[in-house]
């Protein structure tokens, strides 16, 4: 008895400290690149960071929930718009000179009005969704993701359409003005580990627990007094707001936004790294999140044309989803398989 | 009926007729195999793609070149089956991994059609279609034959689901493919067939499509969930219904272009879907069950 005990912990010490080896081989690596090429490995952590945001946010649905959904880039999207919209206001004063409401708010307000406003907009699309099942809400989760992206383009008066809204101002957080790439690796390092601190929390939960005795079988669920549809909610609804954090941050990062940004193909993408990265862990979305923005910097290197490199990746995504739905149906850190 | 009437009815017809025989393609292997197909807006792709390369680079006659692309559309329909979806029946895979992995295929194929063609839109160079004076319609040839033929598959598809005996085992399949399994039929040469058929199908309203308007690497997924919006709102156990939600959809759709905007189009379509969903989850055709039975 003792030498299997002994033997287990041996293990275990062996298992954690190639874990520890390997973060720390992969912590060195990036403040190798950081002094390499500063600007370039800022932008690589600005991009992991929006991406490990939206992934973690739609693992609380996907993963913890087990309900498959395909429109988190419509909660990023409100999140964007909300953001965008409350840093600069409606209408278009660059063509008409007129400004139908004067937003003019902050960084930090306007965050917190994206947040809100992706919170409200996935309270009220899960109202809607939450009556629907399996094949059902995949498609009608697709459809409002159309929906989401014609309604953008056609309410021109607030979204401008096509168009797209540019020259977001730039983030300003009591007098320190966030200009320099490594200034928005800063931020968005800040807010990210904040948000994911708190997913954390509900990972292990008795909220987190909750959903995941409804993915398990919310019949039994039900039996023990949680409630599916409240929680369901829930989960939707704070997705929703660590997504619209993530369409805020990237709205103030990229400085522009219009509809293709969060069109199905994007939500599509977002499902696909999840699946790739792993469901119901806290480290699948990390790790779909680095497939997410390595892979194109790994396809470029090769020296592929930028509109060959996209297909390839996307060529390697699909692959690799095939394989691992036939061999881990988890994904590569996950530990629960979609039904 | 004024010019703008007639034109509506008219594209409301021969779209119709489009999306349903592309219904009764997604219906077939959603209803017989249980599998959400997104991989058939990749075949639809490729038949698209090689009805465009025998006609404008080949040179070859528009008929041949649609054959040439219904047999394309047969065979990657077979080896999607034989290739991937095979592997997951065998091992008994859940629904929610087979449809990820049809995803998967979507996204392999269409790319690689976009890395070989290009990413941007292909059409076929053609004259001008005339206009028809058809039933009263003002109806181009071009729509008529979209028209005819889709009319015509449905129409064989209807025949061949109510006289032929292979087409109702299929139909079977989805109710219990064990007790298929039981009684000696070949359930892996059905599921080819299944597949095979459902990617010629697809293949029609392709080259139709393509020799209109022309598509691009990634319009499949359009049209797949276009299809799939008419299964889910007839309901998938009825073969008739899809095709008369897909004509009513349409006709729908050029109301509400005519009425308002092209840009509301898409939206009517969609919250129509939803609606209709969470009023009638079976669809609107479906008949009713009892408890046990759901």
């Amino acid at each position: 008895m003792r030498t299997v005990v002994a033997s287990y912990f041996r293990r275990l010490l062996l298992r954690r400290s190639i874990k520890r080896a390997g973060l720390l081989l992969l912590f060195i690596l990036a403040l190798a690149l950081i002094a390499y090429s500063p600007l370039y490995s800022f932008r690589l952590i600005n991009l992991l960071c929006i991406y490990t945001l939206l992934l973690c946010s739609l693992n609380l649905v996907v993963g913890l929930g087990g309900l498959l959904t395909f429109n988190q880039a419509i909660y990023y999207g409100i999140g964007a718009y909300a953001y965008a919209l409350a840093r600069y206001g409606l209408g278009n004063p660059t063509d008409t000179g007129q400004v139908i409401l004067s937003g003019r708010m902050g960084f930090l307000s306007a965050t917190v009005v994206g947040i809100a406003c992706a919170m409200t907009g996935a309270t009220a699309l899960g109202a809607v969704i939450l009556r629907f099942r399996k094949d059902q809400l995949i498609l009608v989760t697709v459809v409002t993701q159309c929906l989401f992206v014609v309604l953008m383009r056609n309410i021109s008066k607030v979204t401008r359409g096509a168009d797209g809204i540019y020259n977001i101002p730039r983030p300003s957080i009591f007098g320190w003005s966030v200009v320099h790439p490594g200034e928005y690796t800063l931020l968005f390092l800040v807010a990210v580990s904040s948000a994911l601190g708190l997913l954390w929390i509900l990972y292990r939960s008795p909220f987190g627990l909750a959903l995941k005795s409804l993915r398990d079988d919310e019949r039994a669920a039900a039996s023990l007094g949680i409630r599916g549809n409240r929680t369901y909610l829930w989960a939707l609804a704070l997705s929703g707001g660590c997504a619209g954090l993530a369409g805020s941050l990237y709205a103030a990062y990229v400085t522009f936004i219009d509809p293709s940004v969060f069109s199905i193909d994007e939500s599509v993408l977002l499902v696909m790294l999840l699946l790739i990265g792993g469901v119901g862990t806290f480290r699948g979305p990390l790790l779909g999140a680095m497939v997410c923005v390595l892979l194109p910097e790994l396809c470029r290197q090769i020296g592929l044309p930028n509109a060959q490199a996209a297909n390839l990746r996307q060529i390697i995504y699909g692959a690799l989803l095939i394989a691992l739905m036939y061999w881990r149906p988890q994904g590569l850190a996950g530990n629960f398989r979609i039904r | 009926m004024n010019l703008t009437e007639k034109l509506l009815v008219a594209h409301a017809m021969s779209s119709g007729a489009v999306i349903a025989v592309l219904a009764v393609a997604f219906g077939l292997v959603y209803r017989s195999l249980q599998i959400f197909h997104i991989a058939l807006g990749a075949g639809f792709v490729v038949s698209a793609y090689m009805f465009y390369v025998a006609v404008s680079l080949f040179h070859l006659p528009v008929e041949l070149g649609a054959c040439l692309a219904i047999v394309v559309g047969c065979i990657l329909g077979c080896g999607m089956e034989k290739g991937v979806y095979r592997a997951f029946y065998v091992k008994r895979s859940s629904a929610g991994i087979v449809m990820v992995a049809s995803l998967g295929l979507y996204v392999v194929i269409t790319n690689a059609v976009g890395l070989i063609f290009g990413n941007g839109p292909v059409s076929i160079r053609r004259e001008l279609s005339p206009p028809l004076g058809l039933w009263g319609l003002e109806i181009t040839v071009l729509q008529a034959w979209q028209l005819g033929l889709c009319l015509v598959t449905l129409l064989v598809c209807g025949i061949a689901r109510m006289f032929s005996k292979v087409p109702n085992a299929l139909w079977a399949m989805g109710e219990n493919p064990e007790l298929l399994e039981v009684l000696r039929h070949p359930i892996l040469k059905y599921r080819a067939v299944v597949l095979g058929l459902s990617g010629g199908l697809s293949a029609i309203p392709a080259c139709l499509i393509m020799y209109d308007t022309g598509l691009h690497p990634y319009s499949g997924m359009t049209y797949v969930f276009s299809a799939a919006t008419a299964v889910f709102f007839a309901g998938a156990e009825r073969l008739f219904g899809w095709i008369i939600v897909a004509f009513a959809l349409s006709t729908l759709q050029s109301l509400v272009i005519w009425r308002f905007s092209a840009r509301w189009g898409e939206v009517v379509l969609y919250v129509a879907l939803v609606v209709v969903l969470l009023f009638r989850r079976d669809g609107i055709f479906a008949s009713s069950k009892r408890a046990e039975e759901s």
